[in-house]
This record gives structure tokens, C-alpha cells and sequence, in this order.
């Protein structure tokens, strides 16, 4: 965190995802934003699949379509990557904060954490799939102290006008207004319960648990099917990459 | 030159001084001044048209509209709105009218009819309801039963959305499938070894294991696609549940406040009507009331107060009073008076505004015009402003026929409107039309119109003068009173009001009458108060009323002054002494606004041996009109009637009004001509000194014109400027003897014999005076008196009809007639 504020790198393998966690940026305050940077990442494995045959797209509307051709998959990339970048910018103009804008290829998760250990937060972005809006989650055990990453959900949920979900582990609560606590045993268990729930945004702090992992942050995105808000992403083993890619993964991905 | 041997006839004396002007004797009015009367507010001698206004006023069936009839001046606008007023008070007061907003078609506003008094009730009462309203329904929406509901509902629908997602994810991950997202939507592939699988990878697979991948990932694509096709019907039953919700939110706070404005507009189907209608649009559209939130400054005031019915979103809920009337106030049906009758006058106007460049309007820009304003009471208009305003007359006609007003725009009459506009619900009308005009329009209407006769069935039509008894005199002398009051004047004499009474007369052209113009009359006793004011006398005299009628005489002077100049600097030849054959001096009115004087013209007549010709020399240069000459027609009559009536009339005469370059009317010249005719046929000169005026017909009766003081003193005028003689005087019809009310000094100059006014019955009695000779009677045997002007006449047609006759007889001589003009 700077003396002017957070540094907040959103992170997204496609504009409509970027776009659903600018949308979480535009409801912080401009006092808290200090840097906003953007990378898009070109997940290889989506270019793959889209070479597999017969691959069909199924369109946010339900259509379903020819996957596109490598060459569309670039060009797609491309101006999704110029889209992201307008719009940042955009998103930076009205507090007047410093902005970067990179393309990376690889894996969106392991990119966003190995970037994210420069930056005070990070958003993973993940687009709509419905317009009703849902809660903020925040997915960790409440502190007795100050607590700064349920401050923020509970920020969001307030600036959002929605209620705040907290998923406790620890027999916690929390209090405020429109604010519940669940209780589960287990992370599981509460990635199977915000599968189902309607979550707007959800919030994690990799510093304290219990989503400690790239993995576990994987199956946190797929389940809340919205923006993730991650903070602490520098606490993630340096060396859980190399667990993972075998063989290791080039150096230009690793950023 | 043949002198006739009978004995000469004396010039007559004429008419006595009182003939020529019948004074008012002050002595007979009986006051000393007009601040003694008791004034005289009502008009008198116009019983037929009160009458007519009053039937009209009074009269409860349809199209019994009035037309005013009469001259300028006569008090027919304040006789109008006088009588109007009397009846309007007996008929009950009108109701108001609104517009409000038709919501389902939203071009078509409603009108609505309230009791006198009750539109701006309605008005403030839903301006009250829509700031209530925009107060307490944003804190019912804020309330925590509305927002739970409201999370609620959310919460359901956002879990009817995520389940068959979070299904389907479990399914695809049980089945070893990746569900990733691509710029272009979803894309689903098999995970080999936790990963995707790659393009190579899936080549190596044996096709049965390829073939059950790809079928796998297909029923899932379907599965998926299912699922995301059904968001759009969740959203919509989403939104219907919503607005379910605000609606019965809604409901319980409109309804409650409509309930204390049914209650009092319950008598009123309509307005029940219209707050049902208001009921279901605020509660469909209860987000209206929380936009005020969002926007607007009240400044320091609190929200609570702030008007709220002001915001444009609300006026589709704003009453547009078209008309209102106070019971309390005015207890009488209403009379408009509209001075400007344009279309939009009448029938009121949608107005526009300017939206982003683009004209706009709703009901509350519709404005109400005369029609609406009378509707109930009485419509005054003047008929030539309804006729010079486009369309108006046409629409006002309209109006009438379909008893109800119909507001259509100009641009939309003649279609070049291009912007949205409004057909707004005609209002039923029942209005009385009063139109004020003249006699020329009723006339043309009459004739040329055929709805007018159907819609203005009354005629209304003024006196222009009224009978001269003592009576009328005195009640006369009321009004002048009256009038000076009204106005600010201050009181006049006796003698004055005599003065004023006697120019009364004038203005009548008739003894017996006195004019009903009373704005000419007030404009001479306003003069009057001016030079009295500046003599600084306290009581207006006969010396300023006498000179306020000589002054405006004088202002108007200057072509008449011009005019007889021309003549007693010989520039135009008219003789006031001497004799002359075939050369008479007649007379003729000039008129130049109101202003008329009388001018002398010399009249020659030539004879000579023809067939029967007599040529008017005016008509065949197309100076003389058509009645002028229907009287040298009748001359004609007379000639070939009265003289040689056993020979073929074998005269050619020329008649010409001498130096007359401006066209000629009128027969009142006839009797002049005649008589030049009969000189020159005579050979028997005419006095010089006299002049000449009347008609005459072809029994050889003189018969009344008109104009004859102009006439007089125009003639008297030449004569005094160039000295009177004693043997100068004016031939007049007898007839119009009870129209003479001369200037005095005329007057004056008759009552010392040096002018004279002779009235005369006959041609043979005027042909004596001018020529003073007899004229002379046929007698027993068929033949005139010898040696009298007749007998010359006839003699001298027999003479021509003898040469004639010897000049056909000649073998060499064809001797036919002439063809075209007058035959005598």
C-alpha cells in the first residue's frame, strides 16, 4: 500500500471479464485507489481448445457457434486487450491515478498471483452471467482486531447496496447491517455453498486463509462465478508454480 | 333671343327664416344647466334593437346569435354589453373546464366539466396528492419491509440463476470436463491430467474415445446453452415480481391519499373517472416518485416542503384549468369581448415548446381562447375583425354549428405543420355570438354566406335618428347630460345643450329628426369642455359648442375652400348673375369622409333638328353613374310625353355637367337639366342668380334629394363671396323643405332678403322662377297658352319635326334614324 493509496491490478483473460472487476473498482473510493494496473492474460489452453474439431462457443445468450480460428482467437485478444486498456484508462482518469496496462500469456491464475506479489490487491475478473444482482462474499474468518479485508467487503456490499455474506471457519461472526455469517467446517463445504449462492463479488485474503493456494484460489473463481477481490497475493509459495508445470514455465511467463 | 309677350313673373321670396332653420329654444328644455338633470344612462329610441339584443340574450334555443347593425358612433358596443349584463346575471354561472392527461393516448388529452369554481380545487388538490406522494412513497421504498421483500426476491432469482449453472459445473467437472470462457463466450474441453486438453493430444486418442469426448462435450454444450437461453425469461419474471412488488408498495399509499380527493369529487363521474385513471398510472409508475431523490435543489428548505409537482415527470398528473369561474365573485354568466378574433383568439392554441431543438407539447401548453372563456354566457365580437382574421370566421361558424370547441391550429388547417401536436376533447359550447358590424357586411353575409342566415338568426338593427317631439327633446337633452357625466365634462347650459340638439338636427338632414350618433355628438362636447376649460368657465355655452362645430368644419374645410375658389376666381365658370339660355347652375354634394359640402356646377343643354337623340355627355364618357343616368332618361320621358305629342320627336340635345372632370351620380341633378333643356328649346334665358337641385320624374314632378343644406350653402357660399344680390337663392324640391336646418348666417342672409330658398313642386313652377316667365297650360283645344314657355318648347319641337319631315321628303335623303344613345 503507498502513502497515496491501494495499488489495484486487475487481472483478466478477456475484456468482459476485465470490464465486471473495473465495475469493483469504480465502487472503491477515489481516496483508496493509489495505482490501478491492468494485465490481460492469453490463456493457452483456450487457444488449444479452440483448435480442438468440432469445437462449439456457447454465447452468454445460449447461442452456440463455431469456436473461432487461431487467427480470430488473436484478433479477439487483441482488441479485447485495446478495449481493457481504454477502459483503464478511463477508470484512472477521475481520481488522476497512475496507470499500467500489460498482455501476458499463460495461465491466469499463476500469472495474476506472480504479478500480484508487486501489488497491494488484486481483482480477478469474471463476467455476468446473469444481470440480478447478488452479495458480497467474504470468504475467511472474521478477526477480533482490525480487520482490513472485511472492511472492505463490507465497503463494497455498502457501495453495491447489497448484503454482505461471510463465510467463517472459525465460529466467528461478524456484525453489521445486512451482514450474515455462515459457518463451515471446511472449504469445501463453502466452495459448494458459493456455487450456489449469488455472489456479486467475493472477497479472500491469502495471508489468513483458509484459500491459501493457486489451486484453491482456481476452484474459488470457477465456483463464484464473479470478480474475486485478493489480497495478500504475495503470501503464495513462490515455489507452488514449479509444483504445478511440469516442465517449468518459461521465464516470460512467469513475468 | 324670343321673349315671351305674357307678363313677367316675379322672383318668389322663398322660404321665412324659421323654415330654414328650426331652432331649439333653450327656454323649452327647462333646466338652466345639465347638472340640474336627472341623467339619461339608457338609450333611447332604439326600442326595435333593444328588443332584438334582449330576445337574444333571453332566449335559451339554439343559433338565436345577434347581429348589431348600424353606423359607427350609434353606442351599440356599450348598448350591447349593457343589456347583455342585465340578462347575464339571470343565467346560472358556467361550469369550469380542464384538460388532464389521457393516459393510454397520451395525444388525445381528456376535458373534464366541474361546477363553477371546482377546477383550481382539483388542480391544488393533485398538486398536493403528487407532493405527498413524491414524499412518502420514496420512504416506503426505503423502508426495511419493502427492501427485504425486495432481497428476498432477489435472493430467489439470483438462486434460480446460479443453481442450474452450479449444477451444470458439477456435472461438467464430474464428467471431466473444463468450462473455460473466451472473449467470444464459453467453451467447453476435456481435462486431461487436470488440464485441458491439447489439440495433438486429442488426435492421438483412439476415435471410439475421441467420438465419446466429442459426444459428452456436446450434450454438455446443449446443456449449457439450455441453461443460458433461460436467463432472459428469469430476468423478465425477475422485473414482473419487482414491479408486482412496487405496485402493491404503491398501492396502499395512493390509494389511501386518492381516497380524500374521491370523497370530495364524488359527485363528479368525470373527475372519478380521471383520479381511477391517475390511481392505476402512479401505481404502474411508482418509480416517478423516486427520481425528485436523485435531482433537484431545494435550497435551505426541507425536502418535505419542497413542490415537488413542479418536476416534468409530474406533470402528466397537472390539471390545465381552461376555464374557471368564481360563483362567489361574479354570480352571472360571462361576457367576452375579444378584440382580436384570430384563430387562436377563439378557439384557444396548443402551444410548443423547444426540447433539443425539436418542438414539443402536451395538454398543459393547450390555452383556452374566447370561446372557452364565454362558453356559458355571451361572445361580443366586431364582424370585420372576424372577417379579416383567416379561418376565423370559418371556425367560429364551425364551432357554432357543432356546439363544441375543437382546437385546430393554423399550420394544421392548412397542413404545414411538421411537429407533434394534440386532438384535444372538444368542449361542448353553448355561447351566444354577438356580432357588431354594418349594414354593408349584414348585407353581403345575407347574401353571400348561406350558414350566416342559420346561425345569426336576430338582427339587431339601430336607429339612426330619432323623432323630434318635445318629448324626445328633453330626454335628448338627458343623454347629452348623461354623456357629459360619463365622460368628465362639466355641466352645460341651456343654450349649449340647444346648440348641440340643433347640430343634432343638422346631422339628421331633417327637422323632424334628431341623429342618434352619439360619439359625434360626444366628440363636439368634448371640443366644447377643451375651449371651456381654456376660457375657464365653470359651464359649458352656446359659444363653445357653436365653435367646436365650426372648428371641426374648418379642419375639414380645405378641399371646399379650394373648390370655391376655383369658382370666384372664374377658373371654374359659374354665373350668380345675369341670364343665359340653356345654362342653369346645379348643384351636387361632395362628401370626403364625413365631412360634405355642396358645390355649383353649371348645366348646358344644346339643341338642334335629329331623331329623337339626347345625349348625356356624362354618361358617353362613362363620368355619370348609372342613376344619373336613369334621371336624364326621365327627362327624356318628360319631354317626348309632355310636348308635340302629334309629331315624331325630332330633337338632338346634348346635356354636360360643364367642367366636371370626377364621375357624376345621382338623379338630383334631372330637374336642372330639364330646365336648361327647356330654355335652350325655348330660346327664354335663365336667371343666374338662382341655382338648381331635385329630381324629377316624368310627370314633371321635382321630388326630394338629398344633401340639400350642403347644397344650399354651397351655392350661398359663391354668392356671399361674390357679393349678394338680393335676386340669388336656391331652387329646392318642396319635399325637402323639413330637411332644411341651414347654417345662420344663410339664415341671416334670408331673413334681410339678400338670399332666398324657393321650394318648388314642379317643372313648370321652377321653369317660371328661372325664367320668369309662365309657363303656360294646354289647353281645351291641345294647345299650350301662346307666347309661354311651353308653347315656345313645343313649337320649336314642331319646327324641328316640319324640317325634318320636308328634309325626309327630299329624294336623295335617307333620312333614318339615329342609332344608339337616348331617344326622346
Amino acid at each position: 500500500m503507498t502513502a497515496r493509496g491501494t495499488r489495484i491490478l486487475i487481472s483478466a483473460s478477456s475484456f468482459g471479464d476485465a470490464a465486471a472487476a473495473l465495475d469493483i473498482v469504480h465502487q472503491l473510493s477515489e481516496q483508496m485507489i493509489g495505482q490501478l494496473g491492468g494485465v490481460l492474460i492469453d490463456e493457452g489452453s483456450v487457444n488449444a481448445a479452440c483448435q480442438l474439431p468440432n469445437q462449439r462457443v456457447i454465447s452468454a445468450s445460449g447461442a452456440v457457434i463455431m469456436a473461432p480460428s487461431p487467427a480470430q482467437v488473436r484478433r479477439l485478444i487483441k482488441a479485447d486487450a485495446r478495449a481493457f486498456r481504454e477502459m483503464l484508462a478511463q477508470v484512472a482518469r477521475t481520481p488522476d491515478t497512475k496507470w499500467t496496462f500489460e498482455q501476458q500469456s499463460g495461465d491466469l491464475i499463476e500469472c495474476s498471483i506472480n504479478l500480484g506479489r508487486a501489488w497491494d490487491m488484486v481483482i480477478l475478473g469474471h463476467r455476468e452471467l446473469h444481470p440480478v444482482p447478488g452479495n458480497v462474499v467474504f470468504l475467511g474468518s472474521p478477526l477480533a482486531q482490525a480487520d482490513t479485508a472485511l472492511d472492505m467487503a463490507g465497503t463494497l456490499a455498502r457501495n453495491l447496496g447489497t448484503g454482505l455474506l461471510v463465510f467463517s471457519f472459525s465460529g466467528a461472526h461478524a456484525e453489521g447491517p445486512r451482514t450474515r455469517t455462515h459457518q463451515f467446517a471446511d472449504l469445501v463445504t463453502a466452495l459448494s455453498q458459493l456455487a450456489r449462492a449469488n455472489a456479486q463479488v467475493v472477497v479472500i485474503d491469502l495471508t489468513r486463509g483458509p484459500v491459501r493456494t493457486q489451486d484453491q484460489l482456481r476452484e474459488v473463481v470457477e465456483m463464484a462465478r464473479c470478480p474475486v477481490v485478493v489480497l495478500g497475493a504475495g503470501s503464495v509459495h513462490s515455489a507452488l508454480g514449479y509444483s504445478i508445470h511440469i516442465p517449468p514455465v518459461d521465464d516470460r511467463q512467469i513475468g | 333671343m324670343k321673349q315671351p309677350t305674357t307678363p313677367a313673373v316675379p322672383l318668389p321670396d322663398g322660404l321665412s327664416s324659421k323654415k330654414l332653420r328650426a331652432t331649439t329654444a333653450p327656454k323649452s328644455l327647462g333646466f338652466k344647466t345639465t347638472a340640474e338633470l336627472q341623467t339619461e344612462p339608457r338609450l333611447i329610441g332604439q326600442d326595435r334593437a333593444i328588443d332584438a339584443i334582449r330576445l337574444s340574450a333571453g332566449i335559451s334555443h339554439k343559433d338565436f346569435n345577434l347581429y348589431v347593425l348600424g353606423p359607427q358612433g350609434m353606442g351599440r358596443h356599450s348598448a350591447v354589453l349593457k343589456l347583455l349584463g342585465e340578462q347575464a346575471i339571470h343565467r346560472p354561472v358556467p361550469s369550469d373546464w380542464v384538460y388532464v392527461n389521457n393516459f393510454e393516448v397520451a395525444h388525445k388529452p381528456n376535458a373534464i366539466e366541474l361546477a363553477a369554481g371546482s377546477a383550481a380545487r382539483l388542480k391544488t388538490a393533485m398538486q398536493d396528492l403528487v407532493d405527498d406522494l413524491a414524499n412518502e412513497i420514496p420512504a416506503l421504498f426505503e423502508s426495511d419491509e419493502y427492501q427485504t421483500q425486495r432481497r428476498t426476491i432477489e435472493e430467489e432469482f439470483g438462486e434460480r440463476h446460479e443453481e442450474p449453472i452450479a449444477e451444470f459445473a458439477d456435472r461438467a467437472k464430474a464428467e471431466n470436463v473444463a468450462l473455460l470462457r473466451t472473449p467470444m463466450g464459453f467453451i467447453l474441453t476435456e481435462v486431461v491430467d487436470g488440464k485441458p486438453i491439447k489439440p495433438e493430444e486429442f488426435e492421438a486418442l483412439d476415435p471410439a474415445r475421441k467420438k465419446e469426448i466429442e459426444e459428452k462435450i456436446e450434450a454438455l454444450q446443449e446443456s449449457l446453452a439450455v441453461i443460458l437461453r433461460q436467463a432472459p425469461q428469469l430476468q423478465k419474471e425477475h422485473r414482473q415480481r419487482i414491479e408486482k412488488l412496487h405496485a402493491a408498495m404503491a398501492e396502499r399509499v395512493v390509494s389511501v391519499r386518492l381516497r380524500e380527493m374521491l370523497d370530495k369529487f364524488r359527485n363528479n363521474a368525470g373527475v372519478m373517472e380521471y383520479l381511477e385513471q391517475v390511481r392505476l398510472d402512479m401505481i404502474s409508475n411508482a418509480e416517478l416518485f423516486l427520481l425528485p431523490e436523485n435531482g433537484g435543489n431545494n435550497g435551505t428548505f426541507p425536502k418535505t416542503i419542497r413542490k415537488f409537482h413542479r418536476e416534468p415527470q409530474f406533470q402528466r398528473y397537472a390539471v390545465n384549468i381552461m376555464v374557471s369561474h368564481d360563483p362567489t365573485a361574479t354570480a352571472a354568466a360571462p361576457i367576452v369581448t375579444e378584440d382580436l378574433p384570430t384563430l387562436n383568439h377563439l378557439t384557444g392554441r396548443i402551444e410548443h415548446v423547444s426540447e433539443m431543438g425539436t418542438l414539443s407539447t402536451n395538454f398543459t401548453l393547450i390555452k383556452a381562447g374566447a370561446l372557452h372563456r364565454a362558453n356559458g354566457g355571451y361572445l361580443v365580437l366586431d364582424v370585420r375583425q372576424v372577417l379579416n382574421e383567416p379561418y376565423a370566421w370559418d371556425t367560429l361558424k364551425r364551432c357554432l354549428y357543432s356546439q363544441s370547441i375543437a382546437i385546430t391550429s393554423l399550420a394544421d388547417r392548412l397542413s404545414v405543420g411538421s411537429t407533434t401536436s394534440l386532438e384535444p376533447d372538444p368542449i361542448p359550447l353553448d355561447v351566444r355570438v354577438v356580432l357588431i358590424g354594418d349594414r354593408r357586411l349584414h348585407m353581403l353575409l345575407t347574401m353571400l354566406d348561406p350558414d350566416f342566415g342559420e346561425l345569426f338568426k336576430l338582427q339587431a338593427d339601430f336607429e339612426d335618428d330619432l323623432l323630434r317631439s318635445v318629448k324626445n327633446t328633453k330626454q335628448f337633452a338627458r343623454v347629452i347630460a348623461a354623456h357629459a357625466q360619463k365622460d368628465g365634462l362639466r355641466p352645460m347650459n341651456a343654450t349649449a345643450v340647444a346648440r348641440l340638439l340643433d347640430h343634432a338636427v343638422r346631422m339628421a338632414d331633417d327637422t323632424k329628426k334628431l341623429s342618434l350618433q352619439m360619439g359625434a355628438l360626444a366628440d363636439v362636447m368634448r371640443e366644447a369642455d377643451h375651449y371651456a376649460t381654456q376660457a375657464n368657465t365653470k359651464v359649458m355655452t352656446e359659444a363653445e359648442v357653436s365653435r367646436a362645430i365650426l372648428e371641426a368644419d374648418r379642419r375639414a374645410s380645405r378641399i371646399k375652400d379650394r373648390m370655391q375658389e376655383a369658382i370666384t376666381r372664374k377658373t371654374i365658370l359659374v354665373d350668380t348673375s345675369g341670364e343665359a339660355i340653356g345654362q342653369v347652375n346645379g348643384l351636387s354634394v361632395i362628401g370626403i369622409g364625413q365631412h360634405y359640402f355642396g358645390r355649383p356646377s353649371r348645366i348646358t343643354a344644346r339643341v338642334r333638328i335629329g331623331a329623337g337623340k339626347l345625349i348625356d355627355i356624362e354618361r358617353e364618357v362613362e363620368l355619370g353613374g348609372p342613376l344619373h343616368s336613369k334621371g336624364v332618361m326621365i327627362l327624356g320621358g318628360y319631354l317626348s310625353s309632355t310636348y308635340a305629342l302629334d309629331a315624331p320627336m325630332s330633337l338632338h340635345a346634348s346635356l354636360v355637367f360643364e367642367q366636371s372632370y370626377g364621375g357624376v351620380d345621382g338623379d338630383s341633378a334631372s330637374s336642372a337639366e330639364l330646365y336648361a333643356l327647356l330654355s335652350a328649346l325655348s330660346e327664354v334665358p335663365i336667371r343666374q342668380g338662382l341655382a338648381v337641385t331635385g329630381s324629377v320624374n316624368q310627370m314633371g314632378e321635382v321630388q326630394a334629394i338629398g344633401g340639400v343644406n350642403e347644397k344650399i350653402e354651397g351655392f350661398f357660399d359663391i354668392c356671399k363671396a361674390r357679393k349678394l344680390t338680393g335676386t340669388q337663392g336656391v331652387l329646392i324640391p318642396a319635399a325637402n323643405v323639413d330637411h332644411l336646418m341651414l347654417r345662420p348666417d344663410v339664415v341671416e342672409a334670408a331673413k334681410v332678403g339678400q338670399f332666398r330658398v324657393i321650394p318648388i313642386k314642379t317643372i313648370n313652377e321652377g321653369i317660371e322662377v328661372l325664367t320668369g316667365y309662365k309657363a303656360g297650360k294646354r289647353r281645351s283645344n291641345g294647345d299650350f297658352l301662346p307666347d309661354t314657355i311651353n308653347a315656345l318648347v313645343e313649337e320649336k319641337l314642331r319646327s324641328f319635326a316640319r324640317v325634318r319631315k320636308a328634309f325626309a321628303a327630299k329624294p336623295d335623303q335617307g333620312g333614318q334614324p339615329d342609332g344608339g344613345e337616348q331617344h326622346v
